[in-house]
């Protein structure tokens, strides 16, 4: 029987529960696929450090499955094939073993040279810094800075070694004075329990990818016998500047010459002078205890904001910064650092007592030893599209009344209390972390005056524009950050130029609706304008409302919707509420979206190529939304029970796709059962047409990336149009794509086969990730479906959600489920 | 002061009083249809000119080049003035140098000034007495009215933009100053803006909207008046990380670049981008020259690629710092003789 037709699925058929399509032709062994969806992202919601969750006893095959979890292998980008969700990747060829270190392309950047940084789960690193006694210790983590191209190093130090920072602090300001602007800025960063060191914990992705160091194979050329080898990195002793024995340690062809380390024998922090040529970041290592055992002692709150992990990154800039004297010279330096509150220390490191205290008296900071000093800006980073945002809900300033429901705001208010200037990181990205159109510029505006009221002068925000389907946002922030419009300070604004201060959206659109042919433009069409005005306002309502739903009762964070694909695919019901899966209807807004560009196309053709950007960004969006229609209505139906207790940051959008499901018919949804499956073998079996959210702004043309189809015995991949933009939303990486398909067509050892397990791990990484969690809601909804009776209220779906019981069913019932095919 | 009554606020708004706004009533024609009169686009010396590029890679190319002192923000700004008045009015506006405002050829041509210059200089100086301490009674900061001091000092990325017609001779003057090199690039994106009607929505050709007419006269048409305007950003430091992530070409980075700087956004990471794509495949060289680099060119990336930050934040500063004053605004520069004498020649 195969899924591809219209057989029925007979409940309880066992091995012909989940037959593959006869073109895949062999059944894939189960028991090496595992299914990552659910177990990625820490419970503090880290979704990068999440893989230290994973058992140690793994099967012999992962295969990571979610756009969202930043699988990244420790390969140079060369190398890579498909492409993850953030356009970060990992490599059929090279995919070990056993793909266990995951990580987050955080360092290496500011050379071009390729460094990957391998996560470690924060409690984890904490477990194996864990020193005797109760002693705090800082982890120094500089990118491309120490030790001398080492990327990512993250050495744990202790207090006392301020001063040697201090001095490499001074070494970068020497560096920068050629700088034309005579500005030097020194970024003191905490990296989020990440990074690694040779700790225990840090050199297991080291051991395990035989002597990989941050993604680049540290070779020890000659090294004499004298040189200590940790997990098969050598260690120097602090007062060794130099390799002895005129060996030298190469990474990447380039020689390292300077080490810091962590000693893995007395877990004491040693180095070696620094070589800062660079931003240096610093962080620094945790407690004694754990987040949890200091949250079950009563002494942080909660792990996820704690007071207590910030006072001693505040302690530790400030021990630096104490020690820290801009060095005489020529020309005149000025001298910032800055400092990140993030992830799970975003919390200001003042207790709420006081400062709901300071806020009530209304006095200015907190003493000299509980602030930040001059010179450092902290940002404060998150997402500014949550309900507390909105700007009808105002600030009042009172501490008591606003903590609760505006924990974000609060949380900012009182960094200002710390730091002397504060800065906004705003994750923006759109398209890729985020499938549907994110557009919350009323909310991100309101948030930048709270923020400017909060010392906030500064703003860094990524950026992975996807600049078709979110239209204005990025224009209307642009104009933001220049002129807040509405704060006090910026009351010349309205008499100088009040339209773009009134309505950017207005101002965006009607420029979009200026003809530029001919001699002279005549004004924009406002009708057009208007509609325009109106979509976009749609648009983000629809995003909105999504956030207000999914969030009721969840205090503030920056990662919701993101850690699966479920989330992601959620984020779509918003403005393409699943129903029953009509799949050629395209979803309203593009349909409405399609009927402007018409009429845009009737003003002008300069009119109507730019409504046709837009429109274009809307493309894959369209696709992908119908095509996970019959997927989403399902998820809708039986995930009606599916909240896990074992999650914290899974309610967060749960709620969008729950509301209708007791009220669905049983046989419907067998239909929609049907349909999915059939669906998703289909994506991933036969050919596939992969295009790219991202329209081209510079060659104006959308962009396919190429078909990749089976002809005769061979794989044949049509490359799409040449293009400036060559990053698919989610989908593939074209160029490795032709390398692969050329490489499949010539040596039959590295095909597309099935039955191979390297070559499953190939498929997984050179189909994308996307393919990959289709295969996992396959099997997911498989099982569901081998269970499935919407009446018993012992709905098995949220065993689903249990990674441990999932791998067991896995283990035991998945190969009989794919054996039966073909 | 409490946190929610800060210092450091943006200074906006116009550079001079009511009774002096209307230094030419009738505008400043850049382009006036049937009209011989014509503006040139007066350089500082020692800046780049302003080249007709045969491409936008090759002018990317000699952007990202790795001499960054080959580049100027003041020639990228007169550039994107002679551009957008091209877009305007398919009239290309001559650049000059200087030195020769004054040469017969240009003689009675109005001019549009650049950055500071000599004659800019000699034009504001009989002004500037009364024009700072009136602008400095009008910005909404808690010690208006105060002898100037550093800790007033505008951004760097905070422009003027003035209109005044010379005094000495039947022409007229366009200067647009910026605190730093960016201030006036954003000063020229501003004018460009708001008097022409171009916009960057977004990055490329296909986003650019340029109105079209055969006449540009600032002023004359606009209700209100940001000719004499004044202006800094709310908040000084503005990037976008990451956004040239998803371009690879030379051109598109140029591209998304020049997008993020018409929106008076600071350029963040497009050299990164650039060298992690190095489309040209040569890791240990520059994809940018023919002839192989040395490859540790990470001091000229970080010239622009540093982490953006506030320019000037001396205002909130808990110390005082007379060398911070070199950041200041150009403008500025006329030192009045009540700023301290530690300050003088900082730059």
């Amino acid at each position: 029987m195969s899924l591809s037709g219209a057989g029925p699925i007979t409940e309880g058929s066992g091995p012909t529960m989940l037959p593959l399509p006869p073109e895949l032709g062999r059944p894939i062994r189960a028991d090496r696929l595992i299914p990552l969806t659910e177990t990625i992202g820490t419970e503090d919601g880290c979704a990068w450090g999440g893989f230290e969750a994973l058992p140690n006893e793994l099967p012999q095959r992962l295969l990571a499955l979610s756009p969202s979890n930043l699988a990244t292998p420790q390969i140079p980008t060369e190398q890579l094939g498909a492409l993850t969700g953030r356009g970060r990747a990992y490599s059929a060829d090279t995919m070990g073993p056993r793909l266990r270190a995951f990580g987050w392309v955080v360092g290496g950047r500011r050379d071009g040279s390729e460094r990957f940084i391998p996560l470690s789960r924060a409690s984890t690193i904490l477990r194996e810094h864990q020193p005797a006694g109760t002693d705090w210790k800082f982890c120094v983590y500089a990118i491309d800075a120490t030790p001398s191209g080492a990327a990512g190093r993250l050495a744990p130090v202790r207090g006392d070694m301020a001063e040697q920072l201090a001095a490499a602090c001074v070494g970068q300001v020497d560096a920068l004075r050629t700088a034309p602007e005579n500005e030097a800025v020194v970024s003191l960063l905490p990296n989020d329990g990440g990074g690694w060191c040779q700790c225990d914990a840090c050199a297991l992705s080291v051991s395990e990818s035989n002597g990989g160091v941050g993604g680049q194979v540290l070779q020890a050329q000659s090294a004499p016998s004298q040189w200590r080898m940790h997990k098969g990195v050598p260690l120097f002793a602090a007062e060794q500047t130099e390799p002895a024995g005129g060996a030298s340690v190469m990474l990447s062809g380039q020689r390292v010459p300077n080490y810091a380390y962590l000693n893995p024998v007395t877990l004491e922090g040693v180095s070696t002078p620094f070589v800062v040529p660079t931003p240096l970041r610093v962080g620094f290592g945790r407690a004694a205890l754990s987040p949890d055992e200091l949250a079950a002692q009563g002494i942080l709150r909660t792990g996820r904001q704690s007071d207590v992990f910030s006072r001693r990154y505040v302690d530790l800039v400030n021990a630096l910064l104490g020690r820290f004297v801009v060095p005489p010279g020529p020309e005149p330096v000025e001298v910032w650092f800055t400092l990140a509150a993030y992830s799970d220390w975003r919390g200001a490191p003042i207790t709420e007592a006081s400062a709901r205290e300071a806020m009530a008296r209304e006095t200015a900071r907190l003493d000299d030893e509980t602030t930040l000093r001059g010179n450092v800006i902290a940002f404060v980073t998150g997402v500014r599209d949550l309900p507390e945002y909105e700007p009808t809900r105002r600030w009042t300033g009172s501490p008591l009344r606003d903590w609760h429901a505006m924990p974000e705001r609060f949380n900012f208010a009182r960094w200002s209390l710390v730091a002397p200037v504060t800065g906004v990181y705003e994750y923006l990205l759109d398209g890729q972390w985020y499938l549907a159109p994110r557009l919350y510029s009323r909310r991100l505006g309101a948030a930048l005056t709270f923020s400017h009221r909060c010392r906030a002068r500064a703003f860094v925000g990524e950026a992975s524009a996807a600049w078709s389907l979110d239209g204005p946002k990025w224009f209307e922030l642009a104009a933001r950050l220049w002129n807040l419009g509405d704060s006090p300070e910026a009351r010349w604004s309205a008499a100088m130029d009040p339209e773009v201060q009134r309505d950017l959206r207005r101002d965006y659109c009607r420029s979009l609706c200026v003809a530029t042919e001919g001699g002279e433009s005549p004004g924009p069409d406002e009708a057009l304008a208007q509609r325009l005005v109106g979509f976009f306002d749609a648009v983000e309502s629809a995003w909105c409302e999504l956030l207000d739903r999914s969030l009721e009762g969840y205090q503030g964070s920056w990662e919701l919707g993101l850690s699966t694909l479920q989330q992601k695919l959620a984020q779509l019901d918003g403005i393409d509420p699943p129903g029953h899966g009509d799949l050629s209807r395209a979803i309203p807004r593009v349909a409405e979206l399609d009927a402007i560009h018409r009429d845009a196309q009737r003003v002008a053709p300069s009119v109507g190529a730019r409504v046709g950007f837009l429109r274009a960004g809307w493309e894959v969006l369209d696709l992908v939304a119908r095509v996970s229609r019959s997927v989403r209505y399902l998820r809708r139906y039986v995930g009606t029970r599916t909240i896990s207790p074992t999650r914290t940051i899974e309610p967060a959008f749960i709620s969008t796709w729950t509301t209708a499901a007791p009220s669905a018919p049983p046989e419907p949804t067998r239909d929609m059962l049907r349909q999915a499956l059939t669906q998703l073998n289909g994506w991933f079996a036969s050919a596939s047409v992969f295009l790219q959210q991202v329209r081209d702004p510079v060659n104006d043309r959308l962009v396919a990336v190429g078909v990749l189809t089976r002809e005769g015995g061979g794989l044949a991949w049509r490359q799409g149009d040449e293009s400036s933009v060559d990053d698919a939303q989610f989908l593939l990486d074209r160029r490795g794509l032709s390398q692969y398909v050329d490489r499949w067509n010539s040596d039959p050892a590295t095909r597309f086969n099935l039955d191979d397990p390297e070559s499953l791990d190939r498929a997984g990484g050179l189909l994308g990730v996307l393919i990959g969690d289709l295969k996992g809601e396959a099997l997911r909804i498989a099982a569901a479906a081998r269970n499935f009776d919407p009446m018993d209220a012992t709905d098995p779906y949220h065993l689903l959600l249990d990674p441990v019981w999932f791998r067991d069913m896995l283990s035991t019932r998945a190969s009989a489920l794919f054996a039966g095919g073909a | 002061m409490t946190f929610r009554d800060l210092p450091g606020r943006a200074l906006r708004g116009p550079a001079f009083g009511e009774p002096i706004k209307p230094f030419i009533p009738d505008g400043f024609p850049v382009v006036e249809a049937g009209s011989s009169k014509r503006a040139v686009v007066v350089l500082p010396l020692g800046v780049p000119p302003v080249r007709p590029w045969a491409s936008r890679a090759e002018r990317a190319r000699a952007l990202l080049a790795l001499e960054p002192a080959r580049r100027s923000r003041i020639t990228d700004a007169a550039e994107r003035m002679v551009e957008t008045v091209r877009a305007r009015t398919d009239v290309a506006l001559e650049t000059i140098y200087e030195d020769r405002v004054d040469d017969p050829a240009v003689a009675d041509a109005n001019l549009i000034h650049v950055g500071v210059n000599a004659a800019v200089r000699a034009l504001l100086r009989p002004h500037w007495g009364w024009v700072r301490p009136e602008l400095l009674s009008r910005v909404p900061i808690p010690s208006a009215g105060q002898a100037f001091s550093p800790e007033l000092a505008p951004d760097g990325d905070g422009f003027v933009v003035l209109a005044l017609r010379d005094p000495m001779r039947a022409r007229r003057h366009l200067i647009i100053l910026g605190g730093v090199g960016w201030g006036t690039y954003f000063g020229v994106v501003h004018l460009l803006a708001r008097h022409a009607g171009a916009r960057w929505l977004w990055p490329g050709p296909s986003g650019t909207v340029v109105p079209r007419s055969p006449s540009w006269i600032l002023d004359r048409d606009a209700p209100d008046s940001s000719l004499n305007l004044y202006d800094e950003p709310d908040y000084r430091g503005r990037s976008l990380d990451a956004l040239s992530a998803r371009v690879q070409s030379l051109a598109a980075i140029d591209a998304v670049r020049d997008w993020a700087l018409n929106n008076r956004l600071h350029p963040a990471d497009e050299r990164i981008y650039l060298y992690e794509k190095n489309p040209e495949g040569q890791p240990r060289s520059s994809p940018l020259c023919s002839t192989p680099v040395p490859w540790p060119t990470r001091a000229l990336i970080r010239k622009e690629t540093r982490v953006p930050v506030p320019h000037a934040l001396h205002d909130m500063l808990s110390h005082s710092s007379s060398t911070l004053f070199c950041r200041t605004f150009d403008a500025f520069k006329f030192i009045p003789s009540s700023t301290p004498t530690s300050v003088r020649g900082c730059r």
